[in-house]
């Protein structure tokens, strides 16, 4: 009996840790010419009170298919298809998230997929039960609303090509209760389904939001609002990145870049934050417009390596020219860097006073502990003359990896093979290495294990 | 040993099963809103379009228990989703349905006549050695279960 009740134990734990997950359910969007991206059309058609103006509700759907675009690091893109008044979940071409004024049993709401012989998804539809059930799609949900940006992740995960994960805390988790917002958020259960369904993004990555995104941003007349870009760098390096900011107006056409930023550093596997206010000018024209924040290359031809925005609408006053767009779109912030503006390329380009990397930056060893090779790793942003000695806790010089070598820019990695000037190994312990680049220095710890 | 083993795997099938973003109900609850509720094995599932775009799929049950209402030596009950052609359709809050599965069903009645699933994903038990999973109770227990939901209805 003892031992029945062990079994059943470890057979729970194992199903914890191993079994209980993210499914595939064995069709998506692969196939697809890269970058993989998949257009959805929003129908703002939720009839309920708490769904707020249609602006709020494609707003919440949109911060739903930004829950995976953004921050499930795969490489998969849902790009906005823009407005539809479509209101069916057949097989017509077209991907669509919309409200059905009825309703089907308990379903809170369904996503329908149509695929073909060798998994290849072709069409995802998503209906939220409207008839049956309440929705919020303006800040929170009370207790008997269920929240549309919360849904819409979920079912987007579905559209991915995700079933239902037994995490109850995912997105993908089954069931959902009134008033929920936890999943607006993915856990890591989805982000590592997103994962192996479309493989990890590229290490560099963009997000761009607003102060609060559970509500659309909507103008009539002059005003403003706070955003925070993050960019991130996954790589076991620092890059170079050119970050911009810039604006698809209601006729399509792209004003700026609003905000330029020529050189931003990123340190390795590092986030950078900048906050910033974007002025909306009293002539701006009436539509709705992509905020967009863009990750590029530095050098010529600017690819983007991603691109992350949100939708702010201007409405209810005469229509303005746009010839009169390009007129007091003010960003103020900081964060990031300062960086030159681009000749030539309009807009008014921002400069700021924050961090510019500085001559180099010296990374722990990897590994460290170590027995007996060691690698020393440094970003050199500058080129520079540069030394890198070993020492002892005494002080005393043990070896010379470089000395006073000019090297150009870009990231060094150097080995130690734990031995000192005469080739003999040294005694177990701790090292300090010294990176003396210029007249600049830095002095880090290791410890040599035998 | 076997029974652990029917534990762990009836467990499995249940996450895989419950397919919804769906506002769970009682088996009180579904006896009430079907007509008709039998159990026993799938032996035939056609598909097709109809009128309304969509792939339904028909499923036929060779009835070993008639629970509720009136119900033949077979039963033929229709949902959402399915295979025609090269094209499927699948509907994340429908259950699916394999030929030579011993299940236990929910249904109702479709506006055209036919019996239809009462409530999605809801409306399927699926037993496995014994014991329907969605409720991890044995076939005899359960049955008598809603039998007894059904008689004092
Ligand atoms: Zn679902």
């Amino acid at each position: 009996m003892i031992r029945n009740i062990t079994l059943i134990v470890v057979a729970l734990a194992l199903l914890t840790s191993y079994s209980f997950g993210y499914e595939l359910l064995g069709y998506d969007w692969t196939y697809k010419p890269d970058p993989m991206g998949e257009d959805i059309e929003f129908n703002p058609n939720c009839s309920d009170y708490g769904c707020g103006s249609e602006e709020d509700q494609i707003n919440a759907l949109w911060q739903g298919a930004n829950a995976w675009t953004d921050y499930a690091k795969a490489e998969f893109e849902f790009t906005y298809g823009g407005w539809t008044t479509r209101n069916s979940y057949t097989y017509d071409a077209h991907n669509i998230i919309f409200f059905s004024p009825g309703s089907s049993g308990n379903a809170i709401a369904t996503t329908y997929w149509w695929y073909q012989s060798g998994g290849r998804m072709t069409e995802a539809d998503i209906v939220f039960w409207d008839g049956a059930f309440s929705f919020s799609a303006y800040q929170s949900p009370s207790y008997s609303e269920f929240d549309v940006w919360n849904i819409a992740a979920h079912e987007l995960g579905h559209v991915h090509g995700l079933g239902h994960s037994s995490v109850s805390a995912s997105t993908m988790y089954a069931y959902s209760s009134q008033g929920e917002t936890s999943k607006r958020t993915l856990h890591s259960d989805d982000v590592n389904g997103a994962q192996a369904l479309y493989g990890e993004q590229d290490p560099f990555s963009v997000i761009i939001h607003t102060d609060d995104d559970s509500y659309a941003r909507v103008f009539s007349g002059s005003g403003s609002f706070d955003f925070t870009v993050l960019a991130y760098n996954n790589d076991s390096y620092g890059h170079l990145f050119r970050a911009t900011i810039d604006l698809v107006l209601p006729d399509g056409s792209t004003h700026g870049p609003l905000l330029n930023l020529n050189s931003v550093y990123i340190p390795a596997n590092s986030t950078l934050t900048y906050n910033g206010s974007q002025n909306i000018p009293g002539n701006a024209p009436v539509g709705e417009y992509k905020y967009r924040a863009r990750m590029r290359d530095t050098s010529y031809p600017y690819d983007d390596y991603d691109v992350s925005y949100f939708m702010f609408w201007v409405e209810g006053k005469a229509v303005a020219g746009l010839e009169e767009a390009g007129e007091g779109w003010a960003l103020t912030g900081s964060g990031f860097e300062s960086a030159e503006p681009l000749a030539g390329e309009g807009g008014q380009a921002h400069t700021s006073t924050a961090i510019i990397p500085g001559a180099f930056e010296l990374r722990q060893n990897v590994p460290n502990p170590f027995n007996p090779n060691t690698n020393i790793n440094f970003d050199l942003y500058e080129e520079a003359n540069v030394s890198l000695q070993i020492y002892n806790l005494k002080g005393q010089l043990i070896k010379t990896l470089l000395d006073n070598r000019a090297l150009d820019f870009g990231p060094y990695s150097i080995e130690w093979d734990a031995t000192d000037s005469d080739g003999n190994s040294v005694s177990a312990g701790i090292y300090l290495y010294k990176l003396t680049v210029g007249n600049e220095i830095a002095l880090k710890k290791m410890t040599l294990i035998k | 040993m076997r029974k652990i083993f029917t534990f762990t795997f009836a467990l499995l099938l249940f996450a895989a099963a419950a397919f919804a973003a769906i506002y769970p109900v009682s088996d009180k609850w579904m006896v009430n809103h079907s007509e008709v509720i039998v159990a026993g094995e799938v032996v035939s599932i056609t598909s097709d379009y109809e009128a309304d775009g969509l792939i339904w799929s028909y499923a036929t049950i060779q009835v070993d228990q008639v629970v509720m209402g009136l119900a033949s030596d077979q039963v033929t009950f229709k949902y959402q989703g399915g295979t025609v052609g090269d094209m499927t359709l699948r509907v994340s809050t429908s259950p699916t349905f394999e030929e030579g599965e011993e299940v236990l069903v929910f249904l109702k009645s479709a506006e055209d006549g036919t019996l239809e699933i009462t409530n999605w994903v809801l409306s399927k038990r699926t037993l496995v050695d014994g014991r329907f999973i969605e409720v991890d109770k044995p076939y005899h227990e359960y049955i008598d279960e809603l039998t007894e939901i059904a008689n004092t209805r």
